[in-house]
C-alpha cells in the first residue's frame, strides 16, 4: 500500500478549538531560515561580540539546565550537557569562527551555517553511520548557538499560502499575532500548551490550534489533506473520503452555530430579570476590530503589545505609538470605554527591539508593569503616545501584573510628570482613569488599597489561576491541573468584587475565563458585571447571559464557593450549564 | 619538550562525545600543544568536534603528540586516561 495515500490520525492536545481542513506549509526550522549577506570590515567588531554573547548565553542555558536537571536526579542527561558545555570551549567554536568572521566578511549566521554543514560532511565523508550519530551533540550545540544568534528574527508568516495549515516546531506570539485567519486555517505544533499567549492569540482568532505532535517526524511531502480538530486535539493525514465528508459536515455545522450567534447581536446583554451586564472586547489589534463588529460596548481589553510583537525590530515611535492608538480609538468611538493595557512585556512575550532578559525563571521575572518600571524610557514614550491619543475619548490605563502597591504609586508619579510635560509643550491634557490587573495572588489580597488608589480593577484570570495553583499555563503535561473554577480562585474572585462593590469602583474580567460560557453564570453569581474576551465570543456569552436570572446566578455561586473539589466545581457547572 | 605515544582506544563506542569532554577537560589544566593522529589525520586534542572527527572506534590505534613545558605530565594521565577508557566501561567487544 502506498503509504503517502493511506490515512493517518495523529493525537496531540486540543489548543484552540475549531475544524480546518487544508494543504499543509511546515515552517521550516531555525537552521533552513538563515539569512547571509555580506558585511563591511568596520563592522566585523560587532559581529564578532555578538557571536561571543550567543555562545555565553548558550552556556548561561546549558548551567541551568545542568542546575534543573541534578535536582530531578538525571545524571545521565546532565553529563551530555558537560559535553555541550565543553563543546562552546571547543577551538572550532571560538578561535576559528571568529578567524572565520574576519575573513569570510559575512554575517555570523552564515558563516556558522557554513562551518558546522562543512563539519557535517567532512564527518560524513570518513565515518560510517555508527558514528554519524555524534553529530547529534554538534547539531543540538549548534542550533542552541544560532537560536540566540536569531533571537531577534524570527520569521513572518507571509510566507505562507492562503488556506494552508501551518506545522511548526514552536511558535512564538509574534507568529500568531501576525497570522491571518484567512491565511492560516489551522496551527499544529509540538510545544506550546493550551493556556500560553500564541494559545490565546489563536483562540482570538479562532484558528484551530493543535499542540504535542512530533512534527519534525512528519514528511514535508506525506499529505496533501490535512484535518486539524482543535477541540478533540486530533490531526489526520491524507483523510479518507469518508472521514473528509464528515469533517466537511461538522466544519460547516460550526460555522452555522456562529451565524446564529450572530442573528442575536442586536438584543442586548442582560440576564432573565433585566439586569444589564456590560460586554467588551478584547483586542490585540485594532485590524481585528474589522473582522468582528461586535465591540458594540467598548474594548475591555486592548492588548498594546501585541501590534508592536508583530515582527517589528525597531522600537515604535511615539508618532507610531499614537497613529496606532489613534486609529483604535477612530474605530471605536469617543464615547465607549476603551481599556488600554500598557505593554504587557517580559514573561514568553518577548519584544524584537529589546535586548532578550536571561532569567532562570521568567514568569516571575521582569514583565508586566515590572518590565515598564525597569525600563522607564520604554513606558515613558507609551505613557505619552496614549495621552496623546487619548484627545476627548474614554481611555482607560490598565497596568499589568501589578503585586505590590508601590507599583501603582510609581506609575501615577510617572504619569504626573508626563502630563505636566505634555502641557508645558501646549498639549490640552486630560486625566485618564488608571487601574490594575488583578493576576497575581498578592494583588488580591491588598485589592482594597489598589482600588483605593486606582480607578478600576481588572481581573486577568490566566495568570491568577497559573500564580494561584502554581501551575505552569503553557506546559500541556500541567493542563488537567490548570483549573479556572478552582475553590481559591472562585473565593478569590469573590473578594475582589466584594472591595469593588464597597468602594465603588469597576471590576473587569478579562482571561479566558470570561469567553467559556460554563463559567459565565458562576461568574455573574460572584458579582461581575462586566466582562472582557475575545470578539468572536461574545454573542455566545451574551447568549448565555440571557437565559439566566441573577438570582440563579447567585444562588449557583453560592453551591460552588461551599465546595472544596475543583471536579465538583466543573461537574455542577456542567449540570446546570444551559445550552441551545 | 615534544612527546610521542601509541595508545589504544579501550571504549566500546570509541572515541565517542565523554572520552572526548574527558580529554578536553583533563587537557584545560594543561599547557602543551596536544594532537591526535589518527589514520593519517592530525587534530588539536583540545578540540571535542575534532576528536569526534577521528570517528576513532574501539581499538583504533592513536599518536598522541605532546609539545610543551608540561609534557610530561600531560602525556601521563593521558595515558592513564586511555588506559582506563576515561572511567568508562571498556569490556571486550
Amino acid at each position: 500500500m502506498n503509504l503517502k495515500s493511506k490515512e493517518r490520525r495523529l493525537q496531540g492536545s486540543p489548543v484552540s478549538e475549531g475544524i480546518a481542513i487544508g494543504a499543509p506549509y511546515f515552517l521550516a526550522p531555525l537552521e533552513e531560515r538563515i539569512p547571509e549577506f555580506p558585511i563591511a570590515v568596520t563592522e566585523v567588531d560587532t559581529e564578532i561580540s555578538r557571536y561571543r554573547k550567543a555562545l555565553f548565553s548558550s552556556k548561561e542555558d546549558l548551567r541551568r539546565l545542568r542546575h534543573d536537571l541534578a535536582i530531578e536526579g538525571s545524571s545521565e542527561a546532565a553529563s551530555f550537557i558537560d559535553t555541550h558545555i565543553q563543546m562552546l570551549d571547543d577551538p572550532m567554536i571560538t578561535v576559528q569562527m571568529e578567524e572565520r568572521i574576519r575573513h569570510m566578511l559575512r554575517n555570523t549566521e552564515s558563516v556558522f551555517r557554513s562551518t558546522i554543514r562543512e563539519y557535517e560532511t567532512r564527518f560524513s565523508e570518513r565515518s560510517d553511520s555508527f558514528f554519524e550519530e555524534r553529530l547529534v551533540d554538534v547539531r543540538d550545540v549548534s542550533e542552541r548557538i544560532l537560536g540566540h544568534l536569531c533571537a531577534d528574527q524570527k520569521p513572518a508568516l507571509g510566507m505562507a499560502p492562503r488556506g494552508c495549515i501551518l506545522f511548526a516546531k514552536e511558535l512564538a506570539p509574534s507568529h500568531t499575532a501576525a497570522a491571518l485567519p484567512t491565511q492560516i486555517f489551522a496551527f499544529v505544533t509540538e510545544q506550546g500548551g493550551g493556556n500560553s499567549h500564541c494559545a490565546l492569540i489563536a483562540r482570538a482568532k479562532g484558528i484551530p490550534f493543535v499542540a504535542g505532535i512530533d512534527v519534525a517526524e512528519l514528511q514535508p511531502d506525506q499529505a496533501a489533506v490535512v484535518i486539524v480538530d482543535g477541540l478533540e486535539g486530533v490531526v489526520i493525514l491524507n483523510p479518507t473520503e469518508e472521514t473528509l465528508a464528515h469533517y466537511k459536515e461538522r466544519r460547516d455545522q460550526l460555522i452555522t452555530r456562529y451565524q446564529v450567534y450572530e442573528k442575536e447581536n442586536p438584543l442586548k446583554a442582560e440576564t432573565l430579570d433585566e439586569f444589564p451586564i456590560r460586554l467588551m472586547a478584547n483586542v490585540g489589534n485594532p485590524v481585528e476590530l474589522d473582522l468582528f463588529p461586535y465591540a458594540q460596548e467598548g474594548i475591555g481589553l486592548f492588548r498594546t503589545e501585541y501590534f508592536f510583537l508583530q515582527g517589528q525590530r525597531v522600537f515604535p515611535s511615539e508618532e507610531q505609538q499614537v497613529r496606532v492608538y489613534s486609529s483604535l480609538i477612530e474605530k471605536v468611538g469617543d464615547n465607549k470605554p476603551i481599556i488600554m493595557r500598557v505593554f504587557d512585556l517580559g514573561g514568553d512575550k518577548h519584544p524584537a527591539f529589546f535586548p532578550k532578559l536571561k532569567e532562570p525563571n521568567p514568569a516571575l521575572g521582569s514583565r508586566g508593569i515590572r518590565f515598564l518600571l525597569k525600563t522607564p524610557e520604554i513606558f515613558y514614550i507609551q505613557l505619552r503616545a496614549l495621552f496623546k491619543a487619548a484627545k476627548q475619548a474614554d481611555v482607560r490605563l490598565l497596568l499589568p501584573l501589578i503585586s505590590d502597591l508601590g507599583e501603582l504609586l510609581q506609575v501615577k508619579k510617572l504619569i504626573e510628570k508626563v502630563k505636566k510635560e505634555l502641557r508645558a509643550e501646549g498639549m490640552e491634557v486630560r486625566d485618564l482613569p488608571i487601574g490594575c490587573m488583578i493576576e497575581v495572588p498578592s494583588a488580591v489580597m491588598i485589592c482594597e488599597a489598589l482600588a483605593q488608589e486606582g480607578d478600576f480593577l481588572s481581573i486577568g484570570t490566566n495568570d491568577l489561576v497559573q500564580y494561584t495553583l502554581g501551575v505552569d499555563r503553557s506546559n500541556p503535561a500541567m493542563s488537567e491541573l490548570f483549573y479556572p473554577a478552582h475553590p481559591s480562585v472562585l473565593r478569590m474572585i469573590k473578594m475582589i468584587c466584594q472591595v469593588g462593590n464597597r468602594l465603588n469602583k469597576p471590576v473587569t474580567i478579562c482571561g479566558e475565563m470570561a469567553s467559556n460560557p460554563l463559567f459565565t453564570p458562576l461568574l455573574l453569581g460572584l458579582g461581575l458585571t462586566t466582562f472582557s474576551c475575545a470578539p468572536r465570543y461574545l454573542p455566545l456569552i451574551k447568549q448565555t447571559i440571557r437565559k439566566w436570572t441573577i438570582v440563579e446566578a447567585y444562588k449557583l455561586a453560592e453551591d460552588a464557593l461551599r465546595l472544596n473539589d475543583p471536579h465538583a466545581i466543573t461537574e455542577l457547572l456542567l449540570f446546570k450549564q444551559r445550552n441551545g | 619538550m615534544k612527546l610521542s605515544q601509541k595508545v589504544k582506544v579501550k571504549n566500546i563506542l570509541g572515541l565517542h562525545a565523554r572520552p572526548a569532554t574527558a580529554i578536553a577537560r583533563l587537557l584545560q589544566k594543561t599547557r602543551s600543544q596536544v594532537f591526535f593522529t589518527y589514520r593519517g589525520e592530525t587534530v588539536n586534542a583540545r578540540s571535542i568536534m575534532s576528536i569526534l572527527m577521528l570517528a576513532a572506534g574501539k581499538n583504533a590505534s592513536i599518536v598522541i603528540t605532546v609539545d610543551g613545558e608540561d609534557a610530561t605530565q600531560t602525556m601521563q594521565s593521558l595515558v592513564e586516561g586511555f588506559e582506563q577508557a576515561f572511567g568508562e566501561a571498556a569490556h571486550e567487544s
